[in-house]
């Protein structure tokens, strides 16, 4: 090679890094670094998922003879649909269902649904179990691991069999209405689990190590006796009853006050509490997680004043739907989202409970506020006020009349509750009425307040965590007696018709216009409405109102250059206007009625003009 | 001045032309599309809409009765939204703008126009329009109703044409071949419009005003 040669460094260069670049490929999959890797199991799979937990658990068979040192994970989506079937899994492969309450597992009422059969270190978790005769069978196996699952199987069904396998542990599980619950031929770990009307809960056929911290009810036998101490029922839990929050759909969470809360094994920590133990599917660190991100807020946190010059606050929200919900905490203080927690805030209120009455709420007068500007701005039949915002207030009084009124006069006025609100329109005025208008501050302690729910009532506040939700929409409430500033100097206005500008002469009556000055005189409305009603909706109408829009301009053009013109046009129109008034306004019958008196008028006044025309008597 | 008309000259012969190709035949109509800003005439027109000019948008067609002369009729849009004002607190001598007010002119322009064109490559061409107008309006104020009438006025435009086919001339030889355009002008012009309306109660506004405007001709 010409190492001098340009393209030869090139290709020395390319060498060079591809050399390197297939090194770092060799070192980062090189065997001995162990991997994990999920198999996803769905009904509707997508590449690289598995419609059936079977394929997914053929899959890492097969992968690990070629990889042996990779970790597999079978993940199965929840569903409602349930996967059916029998599964057998193999050594060091998990199969995890989504959720508990989302992922079902069947096998057609007959058969087992997972049978174990020599394997070890297999962890079935967050699954419920349906309609099969066996739900888990594990025989001559080791450490296998059942948890956080329900089993609602049948009276006739076992929900886990255990034979010859040891190192096992069922922990964190409910069994519904089994047949049996466990079987167990070897001495297996069983604690913070819930049996609750199963035919047998536990069915011993061996030495087995007393089981703890489990739940007892209604089963027709526990298959051991007697219950250790801190299994339920005890000497201080008489009832067993877990109180699930719907048995008979299926919805095996807790009630709040269920002896199973905060009862469980305390070697095994709730996820949402680091110091609580749930009995149950739903307790114990590998349970559902919708909890983890804290309970449901309250919603709907409403307050109102008991009396306008007490210091109470009573507030009132909806209840929540959260079934983990054990209290609820009213968090409040004079200043907003900067709550006072150095005294009797947050409140306690128990769950069942959805109002509170805060009472005794430190007052402290505030500063009689200064008196706002204020400015009026005219419009079509209504006021709009503005001000500048005054330190302090928290609201403004708006004194309005169409009398003038001082301080020792004041008329009644409008309450605007807000300390940064600076306008406000006054409305139903009468256009051309003069109204007297002043504003004054007005300052009030304000509370703000909030409600979290908290599920472990021993854990210390702490909005927006796991334990306990975040604030709700805040509410306030003025209380204790208001202080008003002195009012404004009362301004006077009034309300008036808007015009464009420029202010341009429509196709209306022009010379009714002109005469009454301005468009929008209820004269010429009344006259515009006529046109419109009666004129143009027929073919004479029509040519009239075209005819007077070629001329009656002019005539207009005439009446405002020669203005002493305008009174006596307004009074020929005079006839014109009312009849228009009545013909708009009335009824059809009125209408005739009007019409035919008219012509009964006319013809009375000629015949009467015609008879002293030929020398008659008046 | 020599060398004023000697640019003049430069641009107006038809050498400078780039690439524009030869047409058999001449045009005989020519359209316009255009927009730009109308100020308008009337005093205190920013007090009301907060801005003293507002959109216009417009179109002419002429046809062209020789190649230096053409008439045509020419329609326009205007709007603009604002305040309104109150007349008897204005009598009193309180200018107060409230409400909300829309005002709207459709002015249509009969027109005569001349163009400084000497050959059909020239690249600028001078031009200059008038003519009779007449202009529509409506004016609305929130919750009260429209107002709407026109008036009659005349019009004087002015402007310089930018011949484009030099520009593209393979484009310019597909308009011609597809649609017979011969010619695209990019133009600017300035436009004065008067047209006296009566306000109410009395007196008179002009409610035109003055508009610089730009868009595309096409001649074909």
């Amino acid at each position: 090679m010409n190492y001098t040669d340009k393209g030869g460094h090139m290709r020395i260069r390319c060498s060079a890094w591809l050399t390197a670049v297939t090194l770092v490929f060799l070192t980062i999959s090189a065997p001995g670094a162990a991997k994990g890797e999920d198999l996803i199991v769905e009904h509707n799979p997508t590449t690289g998922h598995f419609s059936t937990i079977q394929a997914a658990i053929d899959s890492a068979k097969n992968r690990l003879v070629t990889a042996p040192t990779t970790s597999f994970a079978i993940k199965v989506k929840a569903d409602p649909i349930e996967y059916s079937g029998t599964f057998t899994p193999i050594s060091n492969v998990p199969i995890i269902g989504e959720s508990t309450a989302g992922t079902f597992l069947s096998n057609s009422g007959s058969g087992t649904i997972i049978n174990l059969n020599g394997v070890s270190s297999v962890t079935i978790r967050n699954f419920t179990f349906r309609s099969a005769l066996i739900g888990i069978s594990a025989t001559s196996s080791s450490a296998i691991n059942i948890t956080n699952n329900v089993f609602q199987l049948s009276t006739a069904s076992t929900a886990i069999l255990v034979q010859n396998s040891t190192s096992s542990t069922i922990i964190n599980n409910t069994f519904f209405s089994n047949g049996t619950a466990i079987s167990t031929t070897s001495d297996i770990i069983i604690t913070n689990n819930i049996f609750s009307t199963n035919t047998t809960a536990i069915l011993v056929q061996a030495a087995l190590a007393q089981p703890t911290y489990n739940d007892f009810f209604a089963n027709a036998a526990n298959g051991i006796a007697p219950l250790d101490a801190h299994s339920i029922p005890n000497t201080l839990v008489a009832d067993a009853n877990p109180s699930f929050v719907d048995s008979a759909n299926r919805d095996f969470h807790l009630q709040a006050g269920s002896p199973c809360v905060g009862t469980g094994n305390p070697q095994i920590h709730n996820p949402f509490g680091s110091t609580t133990s749930d009995m149950g599917a739903y307790g114990g660190p590998d349970s559902d997680t919708v909890l983890a991100t804290g309970p449901a807020t309250v919603t709907n946190l409403t307050s109102s004043p008991v009396a306008l010059d007490t210091a109470t606050m009573a507030l009132k929200w909806d209840p929540t739907a959260d079934s983990k919900v054990t209290e609820y905490r009213v968090y409040y203080g004079t200043s907003s989202r900067n709550y006072d927690l150095s005294g009797s805030s947050p409140l306690v209120v128990p769950l069942g409970t959805t109002t509170a009455t805060l009472s005794n709420l430190p007052l402290t007068p505030p500063a009689v506020p200064k008196t706002p500007a204020l400015t009026i701005t005219p419009l079509n039949q209504a006021l709009q006020l503005s001000w500048t915002p005054v330190p302090g207030a928290t609201g403004y009084r708006i004194y309005h009349s169409t009398n003038s009124f001082g301080t020792s006069t004041l008329p009644s006025y409008i309450e605007v509750d807000g300390a940064t609100v600076s306008s406000y329109q006054i409305t139903g005025l009468n256009n051309g009425t003069h109204y007297f208008v002043a504003i004054a501050a007005v300052a009030q302690t304000e509370f703000f307040a909030a409600v979290t729910t908290v599920i472990d009532n021993a854990i210390v506040s702490a909005p927006g965590t796991a334990n306990e939700s975040a604030y709700s929409l805040e509410t306030f409430q003025v209380v204790g007696d208001p202080q008003v500033s002195d009012i404004s100097v009362p301004q006077e206005n009034f309300p008036e018709t808007l015009a464009p500008f420029p202010n341009l002469k429509g196709e209306g009556c022009f010379i009714a216009t002109a005469a009454y000055g301005f468009y929008s005189a209820p004269q010429v409305q009344a006259l515009r409405d006529f046109r419109d009603r009666f004129l143009l909706t027929n073919a004479p109408g029509r040519a009239f109102v075209a005819w007077y829009y070629h001329y009656g301009p002019r005539a207009a053009h005439y009446i405002n250059l020669h203005p002493w013109l305008k009174a006596p046009v307004r009074v020929a129109l005079f006839p014109l206007v009312v009849g228009a008034l009545i013909l708009n306004g009335s009824a059809p019958l009125a209408k005739i009625a009007i019409v035919m008196l008219a012509a009964l008028l006319s013809a009375i006044l000629f015949q009467r003009k015609m008879l002293l025309q030929s020398g008659g008597m008046r | 001045m020599r060398n004023l008309i000697l640019g003049l000259f430069l641009v107006i012969i038809p050498s400078l032309a780039l690439g524009a190709e030869p047409r058999s035949d001449r045009p005989h109509w020519s359209l316009e599309l255009k927009g730009g800003a109308f100020f308008p005439g009337a005093a205190n027109w920013s007090k009301f809409y907060d801005s003293s000019y507002t959109g216009e948008y417009g179109g002419a067609l002429s046809y062209k009765v020789l190649r230096q002369l053409e008439v045509g009729l020419e329609g326009s849009y205007l709007r603009s939204s604002g305040k309104g004002q109150l007349p008897l607190h204005a009598a009193a001598g309180s200018t107060v703008q409230a409400g909300e007010v829309t005002y709207e002119l459709f002015p249509l322009d009969l027109f005569v126009l001349a163009r400084g064109v000497f050959s059909e490559d020239q690249l600028l061409v001078p031009y200059a329009a008038a003519g009779w107008s007449r202009v529509f309006y409506r004016e609305g104020v929130k919750s009260q109703g429209s107002t709407r009438g026109s008036v009659n006025g005349y019009h004087a435009r002015a402007g310089v044409q930018l011949l484009l086919d030099g520009v593209e001339p393979e484009t310019s030889h597909d308009m011609y071949r597809d649609y017979g355009v011969h010619h695209t002008y990019l133009f600017l012009e300035a436009k004065y419009l008067r047209a006296m309306a009566d306000t109410v109660p009395d007196g008179s506004v002009n409610i035109g005003g003055t508009s610089c405007l730009a868009g595309f001709l096409f001649e074909f």
